[in-house]
């Protein structure tokens, strides 16, 4: 604490002065809420611990059109991701460099792949933004992008590539969530079925 | 750093089955750290709803990234981090609504320690009087343990700034318990309170 400043007209600070409102600061009495917020978190957490048992309740109609939906854009996906000639490929190894160790090739390679695949599905679910949704479903949406938010927060805080596959991972599942739900209440709309008539909608997707 | 209420022991046993998603391991952990947290919260940010939610989403943020914690530093340090960004952010968005208000008046910071004699409720009064910066400085120098290096680059501003921050407030709680203590002397004072 020898290093209180001299400037702004300021005396210099008795050390021991400081010392001791430390030491009073530090006596202060630790402090907690006046109810406890642990079963809020503890509901939180179940919530998100347990995808698959919710994602059961879901009425059939719905299951299939998510299906249907995920088998589409798996299909978009593979057609946008063929092969271009012979241009193309000498393009992504020029950006694209090989790493001489295998893993960490490896791991690039998946990363590449999944970052496309993100960008497709970003697309789509671009085009197919608020199409009919309930108000259920546009409250699921928002909170899983919310997460995809987070999970973009620590993509861009890690640096590791340990750390980004993962998370690349994760950005992947929630978009495929996403446009799960958003393909589930269109294709109701479009068959004049209410989506506020389904027990729930995806607040059921976090790993 | 030292001393900090954050600075708690965790067994990687609990750990281990925290990173597996056991319920009771996040309890285990939450009852540790609820009031560190929210502690540190409260005392900077001075609103206990603010505090509130800074402990609830510091938890939430820990126990959903908990297996992204690689054991290199203690689990503490790791946690308080959590939390110190959490209030930052609040800090931030509170400093943008009340616009600037860490500008206190040069005092000079001298004579005796009335701290030493102040009682837990006055100093605790004294330090909501501070504005919020620094109050905050004062906090996380003194009892969280952090040099103003570390300050500055926490706060985006410079180690002159953490230190005059330090001394302002030192010398404001100063003035602020001795009036307290003056009145609390003065019979005349305590008749007319009464």
């Amino acid at each position: 604490m020898s290093d209180l400043p001299h400037e702004h007209g300021m005396t210099t600070p008795d050390p021991t002065a400081a010392k001791s409102l430390a030491s009073a600061l530090r006596g202060l009495a630790q402090v907690q809420p006046e109810t406890s917020l642990w079963p809020t978190l503890e509901a939180s957490l179940l919530q998100r611990q347990k995808p698959a048992r919710k994602r059961g309740s879901y009425v059939l109609p719905a299951a299939l059109a998510a299906s249907i939906a995920l088998l589409a854009l798996s299909f978009f996906w593979r057609a946008a991701n063929a092969p271009q000639g012979a241009n193309a490929t000498h393009n992504d190894v020029a950006f694209n460099p090989a790493p001489a160790d295998p893993k960490a090739a490896d791991a690039m390679t998946q990363i590449d792949a999944l970052r496309q695949q993100s960008q497709v599905l970003e697309g789509w679910l671009s085009a197919a933004r608020n199409s009919n949704s309930s108000a259920r479903d546009l409250l699921a949406s928002s909170e899983i992008e919310d997460m995809i938010g987070l999970v973009d927060v620590q993509l861009t805080a890690s640096g590791a590539q340990a750390d980004t596959l993962p998370l690349w991972r994760q950005r992947i599942t929630l978009l495929q969530d996403l446009a799960a739900l958003r393909y589930t209440g269109a294709s109701l709309a479009a068959n004049g079925v209410s989506g506020e008539t389904i027990p729930t909608s995806p607040t059921t997707w976090i790993n | 750093m030292t001393g900090s209420p954050f600075q708690i022991d965790v067994p990687n046993s609990l750990l281990q089955r925290a990173g597996e998603g056991d319920m009771r391991a996040f309890e285990q952990l939450y009852r540790l750290f609820e009031r560190p947290a929210y502690t540190l919260a409260l005392r900077m940010l001075g609103d206990p709803e603010h505090a509130r939610e800074v402990l609830h989403d510091t938890m939430l943020k820990a126990f959903q990234r908990i297996a992204q914690f690689r054991g290199e530093a203690p689990f503490w340090g790791w946690l308080r981090q959590i939390a110190l960004n959490e209030t930052l952010m609040r800090l931030r968005q509170r400093r943008n609504n009340v616009g600037n208000d860490n500008e206190l008046p040069d005092i000079a910071d001298e004579g005796a320690a009335p701290w030493v004699l102040a009682d837990a409720g006055a100093l605790e009064w004294s330090l909501g009087e501070l504005p919020i910066q620094t109050r905050s400085v004062i906090w996380l120098y003194h009892v969280e343990g952090y040099t103003h290096p570390e300050i500055a680059d926490l706060l985006g501003k410079t180690v002159s700034f953490s230190k005059s921050q330090v001394a302002r407030g030192t010398a404001k709680l100063r003035s602020l318990l001795t009036t307290e203590t003056e009145r609390d002397r003065c019979p005349t004072y305590r008749t007319s309170m009464a």
